[in-house]
Formats: C-alpha cells, structure tokens, sequence
C-alpha cells in the first residue's frame, strides 16, 4: 500500500473558528493518505471531523498549514471551483440531491463545468447510475427513491468526474442498518475495483470497521490512526475505543472480573 | 408577536412594503394630480366674483364653449342682472408647457379684478399681458419684458396671483386680443354674470336658458358643465388603485405563503398546543394588514415627496397643482388595507388547513411536493432555469398573475393609445388623403382652428390635388357622454369615406347622419330629429366605417357646423390629396415653410406629433417606470425567497464544483423565464381588459385597441428589464453564498 502515490498530505493543518472565544476545531494536523486508501474518520461531536472535511475538500480555508492533493498545494490554486470538481467528490449526510432534477440529471450536475459535450455527459451519468445499480431508476425525481437509493445517486454523483478523492461525511447518519450496509458494501466495492480513495466522517463503529484504516480526532488533533488488516483485529479495535477498553487501558475503573488479566489486555490493545 | 414574525424575514418584509408602498404612493400622487385638475378646472370659473356663468349648452368643457357676443348686451338688460363680462378662454402650447391657460378680460369689466395684481399696472391696451405669479416665474419674465403667444408679442405690464394654480401659471390679455388669437371674432367663452341680488339667481338662471335654448346658466361654485370629464380625471386615482391592488395584493399573498410555508412546522406546533384554527387564521391575516398598513404609511410618505419633487417641473406645477384632501389620505390608507386583506386571507386560510401532525412533520426548507402535472411539464421544460419555476407552482403562479396584472394594464393603455392613433389616421385618410393638416400650437386636436383662406390657399398649391375641409367639435347627449360632430362640406371629396347603410348623405343644411353606434345609443332612426347644442337636424343616414371613433359620431354640413362651434370660415383640419403620391414627405415639409400656421403630415404619423397624443405618451411611459419599480420588486422578492429557500442546494452545487457564474446565471435565467413568462400572461390579460375597455357605455365605443408588433416589443423589454432588476441582486447574492455556510444551512 505504502507504495501507492500520494493523494493527499496535510502540514500542521491550523483551523481556528471566532475571535474572541477563539475555538481550534483543527490543530496541527499531519495526515497523509495514499491512493486507494478507505479511511474513516471517529471522534466525538466537536473534535473537528467536519472542519477536515471541508478544510480537505477545499470548501474552508486553513488558519495555518497547508493541504496539498495529489501534490498540488490548494492555497496555489487560482481557480478552486475547477479544481474542486475535477479533484474532489462529496456525499452529504442528508443526501442533498437537487429535488427538481432526476436521479440522471442530478448525476450530470457536476459535469457541467467539466465536460462540455451534453450527449458525454449523458453517456456517462447513465454508466455510473449502472455502477451503482440504479439504471431503472434513472428517471426518477428524488422523492420517489428510498433513502438508500438516494444515496446511491449521490454516490454516482460523487463520481462523475473521475476525482481522486471522496470525502462523504456521515454518508449512512440517516439510513438504516440494512440500507447502512449496502452502502458501505457499495463504497467498499468502488474503493477496491476502481481504486478510488475514500475519506468518510462517522459516529457509527460499524462503519468505521469496515474501512481499512480509523483515524480518531479528539479536540481537533489526531488521537490515534490504526490501520485495520482484519476483522480480529477489527475487533480488537473495537475493545480498545470501548469504554471497557479505554477503562483497562488507563487501568482506571477497571471491572473487578477483568483486574486480573488487565496488563495482557492492555499490551494487546497497545498494539492495536 | 405579529410583529416579531415579521421581523424574521426583514429583507422579505422591507421589500414587500417597499412595493406597497410605491403602489400607494402612486394612487396619492396621481389622485392629488387628478383633484388639481379637476379643481383647478372648477375654480378657474367659479370663483371669480360672478353669481352666474353662461355658457353653450352641452359643450363638454368651458374651452370648448362658444357663445356669440351680441347674447352680452341682451343679457345686461335682463332685470336683475347687474354687469356681464365676456370672457375668451384658451390652451396654447409653449415650451416646457403643453396646457398654457390664455384668458381674455374687458380691462374695464368687474371680472379682471379677480386677478390680484402684485406689481404693475392693470391692462390698458390689446398689446399688453398679465402674467401669473407662477408664469413670471417659469418664463423669468418681469415688467417691460415681452411676451409671445400664438406669434404675437405682448408686453408685460402686471404680474397677478389668484390662488389657483391654473390662472396663476397662464396668462390674461384683453378680450379683443384674444378674440384675435383664438379666431372668435364676435365671441366669447362665456360670459360671467353679477347679480344685484344673488337670492334670484335661481330664476334667472331659468329665464336665461328658456330665451336661449343653446345657452346653459350654472350658479358659481356648482358643478359646471364639465363636471363629466372632470369625473374622469378624479377617477383615475381609483382606476390606479385598482392597479395597486391587484398587483400589490398578488405580491403580499406571495408574502404570506411563503411565510406560511417555511413555518409549517411551528403552525403544526401551534395546533398542537391548542390554538384554534381560528387564532391562526388571525395571526397571518394580522401580519398581513400590519404590513398593508404599515405600507401604506410609507407610500403616503413617499407620495408627498413625491409631489413635492414634481412641483419642481415648471410644466407639472403650473397645470398639476396637486391638492390633497383627507378623502385621499383614507383612500390610500384602504388600499392599503384592503391589499392586506387580499394577500393574507388565502395564505392564513392555508395555515388553519394544515393538520398539526403532518405539519409538525413537514420538513422546512427544500421540502417540495411535486403534483403529476407539475412533474410532467418539468420533464419537458428539462434541466432549464424554467424548471425551478414548478418547484412551487403557487408562488409561480400568484407573482405571473401579479405582474401579469402590471403589464396587463400597460398593453391595454398602450392598445388604447395605438388605437387612437389608427382611429385618427383612418378619420384623415379618408377620401385619399395623403396628407392632413391641424393648426400649429394648439394643445388638443379639438381646439385646431384652421382659417378657411388657409384652405383655399393650400389648394391652389400647384402639387396639391384636392383639399377636404374637416370640422370636428365635442357635445354631448343622453346615453353619449361624448357626442362627436363633423362638419363636412357635402360636396367635397371626403364624404363619401361615409358608408351610408340606411337612409342617405347628407346633402344640405339642416340634416345630419350619424353613425350605427351613436344610433343606437341615442335611439334614433332614419326620420327622426335629433337636437344638437340648441338646434334641431333631420336624421337622413345612418352610416357604419367600421371606427368606433366615426360610428360614435355625427355628420353636419360644414357651414352648420361652423355655426354651432362657434367658429364660422374656421375648419379644424384638412385632408389634403397630392398630386404625385411619391413626393408626400417633401408637398408636407413645403406646406409647412408656406404656411407656419398649420402642421401638416401623413395621417399615420401626424398623430405622434400632436400635443394632446404627446401628453398621453409622457403618462404611458409614467407607467412603465411605475411598473418596472413596482414589478422589479416583486420579482426580487420572489426571486430572493427562492434563493433563500434554496441555500442548502446552492451549497450542494458549490461544492460540486460550479462556478458563481453558473450559479449567478441560473437564478437570473429563472427571473428572466419568471417575467417574459408574465409578459405572456400581461398581453392575454391586457387584451382582455382592452376589449373590457371597449364595452365602457359613454365613452368605450372611442376606445379600439390597436396592437403591433412594435408594442409587443416593447412589453417584452420591459418584462426583461423587469427580470433583469428583480433577479440581479438575488442572483447576485446566491452567487455569493459561502459554500460551508450555505451547506450548513437549514
């Protein structure tokens, strides 16, 4: 993996929120992430999830540092909109499709600006609906799909251009547990066929485990950043961002049933 | 609380009163205009020192009054008749004012003394003038200046001021020179009359209009004879109301849907907590009128600078002197309240519909309901800016009616006028016409005095085929508010543009014909007599041309014609057939250089060039601005909901990578599809109110849309400037929304 190139790179990323009461939802964040890697991003409410999003996909400017994609430093680009839709691919929460364009047309949104000829745009935005399996639903309005079909549609929007990254922040908050696992089954599928690089901001442990790599933010700084190669250690994982796990790791509050093999557990987790 | 609801929204809530209150400020102004005029028109003859006031009967204005002057001295030996002044009223056009008000006084009569002299001496002489207060102002004219009018020059030897603004911007010189230079020789206007008893006016007046039948007596102060035309101006202020109403009430009810809309929601919560329908229903209809009245305060405002401002145009101030009376003031104010009323009750109707669990679960925002036909006509309107327009269709529809409405008004005024023009076109293209004539600086067609030696002598041009001689002269009759009379020489050329469909022309004095409309207006038929002004005519022929303008009208011989408007070897205009039809432009361009007492044209463009058509160009172009200032801000308001609405959406699209201009030229594309959508509505509209027009008893059957293509140019511009105003700022803004914000949004 590591001899992948280089898609993204942050250099002590600075994000500073407010004047007076100042808030440092970012703070000296050092973040590389190469092609064709599933990261996920963990971390409670107000540790700065969203902020790198925006800050990584060009939407907000950094207080300090730089973010560089595929090599190119954004603070260099002269024409950030561009650079944006050809770079960059989003999938919101709230799947945020335009309510009065088809799920088709709604794919070929971002290829205005990209691709000029109307009949390619066409072409294309019915290639990716069948990537995502959605070719019969093509000419739908939103508010006739279900929610996970919704953000299968956003999910081929993301694509349209081709970018090399896709940052999709809390892509299944409103969906339920089986349209949840379709989804993320989709993006696991596109990130190992296509080799398109995902970042995804999540509360949800279920999805954060199936990415390859989980970063936790805690007040704006990268607290921990495992890369997971299977489910034990997916598992294992899971123990140590627990309560049961923090509490045996920091031998504070320990069950009195696990006192005794706390020094094992906590070497295991340690290597997590 | 309504209050605190409508400060949510402030640019919302600022604009919608912004538009009432242009809406209301016009009612104001225009209404104030038409009660100057009107007064101004009254007071002119009423409140000089006479008891009575003598004039020719059914005339439809003093200006148009003649009375012969021998009728003065039979008049002062009446019994109880103390003195009588002839007095000689006329309009000339100068520079800067197209209604100058000329009156001619005797020096030694009892009537000139209502003319308050500020310095300078009284008239002696028919070679000196007074002039208003207001005219030595505009014309920057102080004593020993001369003056000119109708090409003679008179030298200034006082300066008076009565009070009413009519007098105060004219002038006054001596009875004899105004006879000269309004051709009534042995005539007068009317004569003003000073009672030794002003307790027996009463049976004076009856002895008067019994020895004269063609002469009417009104008592100063009372309604004068014009009364009817004057009504037509006062009525314009409603007629504008109306306006107001329709298009200001169409905006609040965008207002208040959208209001309603985006608070579905906290309704639902409202209901929830036990609030009756009914306190919902008050609440928005509460908000609405607290808006409508607050609106109209501002309009009042508004219109009071307003006509402050005008006073300022030397032209405006002295015919327009406009007069406010409280009655105006509680009319703008019910407008006002009235468009409240309009706007809210559906939106707060709507409210009280809504069921509280639905609406509690309603989304805010972006939430649309699509209906089967709204979805079938977005399939076909495509990825268009056209589509967005669906997204809420009653919005769509309320701002295309409302400005619709606008530009409705706008075509059928705009038909009107265009009608006139054709009418007269047709009236002196008659009879192979090339080319007609009307006398140089009248203000309105129907003051145009042209010499009969004029005629003779333009006839004896050598490129000149025939002349017609044309007589045209208002009167009145029951069911006829306007009675057109002709007087025509049965001889000439130009009778026979006269298809006669019963009965026969007219082949001598003492017959008259009159058109199928008039006909039946007035219930006549072929062998009936018909009395005109005081005299009897035998009806001989019942025509139809096929114009309203003739069809309403009557045909007498030229000579007669002359008798009864007081204006003998006088015609009003000529029809003039040249020899060589290829050199029309240059016969008329000679005319003119021989003769500089007279203006001459092709019929088709003389109308652009006459004062009173001049006059209703300069209102009509009042109108577009009015329009375009009221329209634009209902469209920015629209257009700035729909931006607002559409915040999160716009993020979405900034964050995919479109540029501002894209975005910029999406919102304004939508407001251009919004307007040039409306100016459809506005012509369907406005053709339909143009035909409404037509059916007004009185005076509907002179008012024939006409419609071209140029106009319907012009209404697509201005429905594109309109777009253009009402979009730009809203575009504008959503171009610059921040992407994370607007995201953020909800």
């Amino acid at each position: 993996m590591s001899e992948n190139p280089i898609v993204v790179e942050t250099r002590d990323l600075t994000k500073v929120y407010g004047d007076g009461d100042q808030v440092r939802a970012l703070d000296g964040v050092n973040l590389i992430v190469r092609r064709s890697e599933f990261v996920s991003i963990v971390g409670p409410s107000g540790s700065g999830k969203s902020t790198l999003l925006n800050v990584l996909g060009a939407l907000d400017r950094p207080t300090r540092g730089e973010v560089l994609i595929n090599g190119t430093s954004l603070s260099q680009v002269r024409d950030i909109d561009h650079f944006r839709s050809r770079t960059v691919g989003f999938v919101f929460q709230t799947h945020n499709l335009i309510p009065t364009l088809t799920a088709l047309e709604n794919v070929m949104v971002p290829m205005y600006e990209t691709v000029l000829h109307a009949r390619k745009r066409h072409k294309r935005a019915r290639e990716l609906l069948e990537l995502v399996g959605l070719e019969k639903r093509a000419q739908h309005l939103p508010n006739m799909l279900s929610g996970g079909e919704r953000q299968r549609v956003a999910i081929a929007r993301a694509l349209a251009n081709e970018p090399a990254l896709i940052l999709a922040d809390e892509p299944t908050g409103n969906l339920d547990t089986k349209n949840t696992a379709e989804t993320m089954k989709l993006l696991t599928e596109l990130n190992r066929t296509r080799q398109t690089t995902f970042i995804i901001v999540t509360h949800n442990h279920e999805v954060a485990r199936v990415t390859q790599r989980v970063i936790t933010l805690r007040d704006g700084k990268i607290q921990s950043d495992v890369a997971l190669k299977n489910e034990i250690e997916s598992d294992l994982y899971d123990l140590k961002v627990s309560a049961l796990g923090q509490a045996i790791l920091h031998d504070n509050g320990t069950p009195p049933e696990f006192r005794e093999i706390a020094p094992q557990l906590r070497a295991i987790l340690n290597k997590v | 609380m309504i209050l605190r609801n409508l400060w949510r929204r402030k640019t919302r809530t600022f604009l919608t009163l912004l538009g009432i209150a242009v809406g209301v400020a016009a009612v104001l102004a225009f209404s104030a205009f038409g009660e100057g005029m009107a007064t101004g028109f009254e007071k002119t003859f009423t409140t000089s020192e006479a008891d009575l006031i003598v004039a020719q009967k059914d005339s439809m204005m003093l200006l148009l009054s003649n009375v012969d002057d021998t009728v003065g001295s039979d008049l002062k030996k009446m019994s109880g008749v103390d003195q009588v002044a002839g007095v000689v009223l006329g309009f000339v056009t100068l520079q800067d004012s197209p209604y100058f008000v000329v009156m001619g006084h005797d020096p030694r009569n009892f009537a000139i003394q209502h003319y308050r002299l500020l310095e300078g001496a009284p008239l002696t002489s028919k070679k000196e003038i007074l002039l208003g207060k207001t005219t030595a102002k505009n014309y920057e004219k102080k004593i020993g200046d001369s003056f000119r009018i109708l090409k003679t020059d008179y030298n200034v030897v006082g300066i008076y001021e009565t009070g009413v603004s009519m007098e105060d911007g004219g002038a006054v010189i001596t009875l004899d020179a105004a006879q000269r230079a309004f051709d009534k020789k042995k005539q007068v206007s009317y004569y003003a009359l000073k009672l030794q008893d002003v307790r027996r006016s009463d049976e004076i007046k009856n002895k008067i209009e019994t020895r004269w039948e063609d002469l009417t007596a009104t008592r100063s102060g009372e309604a004068t004879t014009q009364t009817e035309s004057l009504q037509l101006y006062r009525s314009f202020g409603w007629f504008l109301g109306i306006f107001a109403v329709l298009v200001g009430g169409l905006g609040m009810m965008n207002t208040m849907l959208m209001s309603v809309l985006e608070r579905t929601r906290e309704i639902g919560v409202l209901r929830a907590l036990g609030w009756r329908r009914r306190r919902i229903v008050f609440m928005i209809l509460g908000e609405s009128l607290v808006l409508g009245l607050i609106g109209g305060g501002l309009g009042i405002a508004l219109g009071l600078g307003l006509l402050q401002l005008t006073q300022l145009v030397p032209a405006v101030e002295t015919l327009l002197k406009g007069i406010l009376t409280p009655a105006m003031f509680a009319q703008a104010l019910l407008i006002a309240v009235v468009l409240g009323a309009v706007g809210g009750i559906l939106p707060a109707l709507r409210a009280a519909q809504l069921a509280p669990v639905e609406a509690m679960r309603a989304e805010g925002g972006a939430a649309i309901q699509m209906g089967r036909l709204t979805r079938t006509l977005a399939r076909v309107t495509g990825n268009t800016p056209l589509r967005n327009l669906f997204r809420r269709p009653t919005r769509t529809f309320v701002t295309l009616a409302g400005i619709g409405v606008g530009i409705g008004f706008l075509v059928a005024l705009l038909a009107v006028t265009e009608g006139f023009t054709v009418l007269f076109a047709q009236l002196g293209g008659a009879g192979q016409a090339d080319l007609i004539a009307e006398q140089a600086g009248v203000s309105d067609a129907s003051l145009s005095t042209i010499d009969e030696r004029t005629a003779e002598r333009v006839a004896r041009h050598p490129e000149v085929k025939a002349v017609s001689k044309l007589m045209m002269g208002f009167s009145s009759a029951p069911g006829l508010a306007y009675f057109i009379i002709f007087g025509l020489d049965p001889r000439e050329e130009y009778i026979k543009h006269f298809r006669v469909r019963e009965g026969r022309l007219i082949a001598d004095e003492g017959e008259i014909m009159i058109g199928r409309f008039a006909a039946n207006a007035l219930e006549k038929k072929v062998g009936d007599t018909i009395t005109v002004s005081g005299t009897r005519y035998v009806l001989v022929g019942i025509y139809e041309n096929g114009s309203s303008f003739e069809d309403g009208a009557g045909v007498i011989s030229l000579r007669e014609a002359q008798a009864q408007f007081g204006k003998p070897r006088q015609v009003s205009f000529l029809s003039i057939a040249v020899r060589d039809p290829t050199r029309i432009d240059q016969v008329a361009s000679q005319l003119e250089r021989e003769f500089p007492e007279i203006i001459v044209g092709k019929p088709t463009e003389f109308t652009e060039r006459m004062q009173d058509m001049q006059t209703m160009y300069a209102v009509l172009n009042a109108l577009v601005v009015l329009t375009l200032i009221v329209g634009g801000i209902v469209m920015m308001n629209v257009m700035l909901m729909s931006v607002f609405e559409r915040t999160q959406e716009i993020g979405v699209l900034r964050a995919l990578g479109w540029r501002r201009r894209r975005i910029l030229w999406n919102v304004l594309g939508e407001a251009l599809a919004l307007s040039v959508l409306s100016s459809l509505v506005g012509i369907v509209f406005g053709v339909g109110i143009g035909y409404l027009f037509t059916l007004a008893p009185g005076f509907g059957q002179f008012l024939l849309p006409a419609y071209t293509p140029a106009m319907l140019i012009q209404i697509f511009l201005v429905a594109l400037v309109l777009g253009a105003i009402g979009g730009l700022y809203p575009a504008w803004r959503a171009a610059n929304l921040r992407p994370i914000e607007a995201l953020r949004y909800e």
